[in-house]
């Protein structure tokens, strides 16, 4: 089943964004529902709560809905950006069926050099892909979750990945996206 | 259409012919791009209004207003299920969190990763 990178969930929540009819073909183009990882909400919590933090205009029309509905003012000030950011996600995922390619939580082992060291299963993999095709650990996590946890074509909209597309090939990783725009 | 008439038609054909009247409020920038609250009033408690607000948001997507429900009997619902009934407005109306002409999703999740490393925007790396 495919795994979406935050850059293609955001821009299909957003209508708006100038990249959600590339993202929007992506996705038509694979098959099975759509799944992220706690990695890809992470990252675009992050996001979204910031922008809602600087552009407050939709934030400010919730809390007049409320105001007007008797929600007493102590309330709305627990409204925070973050919660109003991760309700959106989350209803929107209900509505688009997408689902979560969930961390088994296992805790194993990280060779480092003659260490062990004790890590989940996920940042375990994203440890030897980032050494192994010179990612950066936030990039490496995407791929550790495609890689063994949940298998199925990583579709992004970010070139950066698709730069690595035939090294990652090598591992049995699909990524799917834009063409590398790098020099050779 | 009118959205006045066009939000209370909808409303009042999914509340079976329970809305009881409708006004308008203007919005201003960057809200007026998707036209002015119509507010429809629904002879229903809370709960059934919401339910009612959710199908209708659904109908009223890009019809150029922002479709909102009161009701006229009681108030059974608590805040926290009022925020995520709001929310399920916005999602169904396609109204996003937040308007920014100039926001680009591959670039904000970039910036986003290039801040772990302090290099976005001329932050300061953290020293200690």
């Amino acid at each position: 089943m495919p795994y979406l990178d935050t850059s293609v969930l955001i821009s299909l929540i957003l209508p708006k964004d100038p990249n959600r009819e590339h993202a929007e073909r992506l996705v038509r183009e694979v098959l099975g529902s759509l799944r992220i990882s706690a990695w890809t909400l992470a990252e675009a919590l992050g996001v979204l709560s910031r922008q809602v933090k600087r552009r407050s205009e939709v934030r400010e029309l919730v809390e007049e809905w409320l105001e007007e509905s008797g929600i007493p003012p102590s309330y709305l000030s627990d409204l925070s950006d973050e919660k109003l950011a991760s309700e959106y996600i989350d209803l929107w995922m209900v509505k688009r069926n997408i689902n979560v390619c969930n961390d088994p939580i296992i805790v194993d082992t990280l060779a480092v050099g003659v260490h062990d060291v004790r890590a989940f299963w996920a940042i375990r993999d994203a440890a030897e892909l980032a050494a192994r095709l010179g990612l950066s650990a936030a990039d490496a996590m995407h791929l550790a979750y495609v890689w063994r946890l949940c298998p199925g074509p990583f579709i992004t909209l970010d070139s950066d990945f698709t730069c690595i597309a035939e090294q990652a090939r090598s591992l049995g990783i699909e990524v799917r996206g834009p063409p590398c725009k790098r020099d050779p | 259409m009118d959205p006045g008439f066009e939000a209370y038609r909808i409303v009042n054909e999914i509340s079976g012919g329970r809305a009881t009247n409708f006004r308008m409020i203007s919005t201003k920038p960057p809200l007026d791009s998707f036209g002015p609250r119509v507010v429809v009033e629904v002879d229903a408690d809370a709960r059934e209004a919401l339910e009612i607000w959710v199908r209708a948001a659904r109908e009223a997507r890009g019809k150029g207003f922002i479709l909102e429900v009161r009701w006229t009997r009681e108030m059974n619902v608590s805040a926290e299920e009022l925020i995520r009934y709001a929310v399920r407005a916005l999602v169904e109306m396609e109204i996003p969190l937040f308007i920014d002409p100039d926001f680009d999703s591959v670039e904000a999740v970039r910036e986003a990763r290039r801040r772990i490393r302090g290099e976005a925007r001329g932050d300061a790396p953290c020293h200690t």
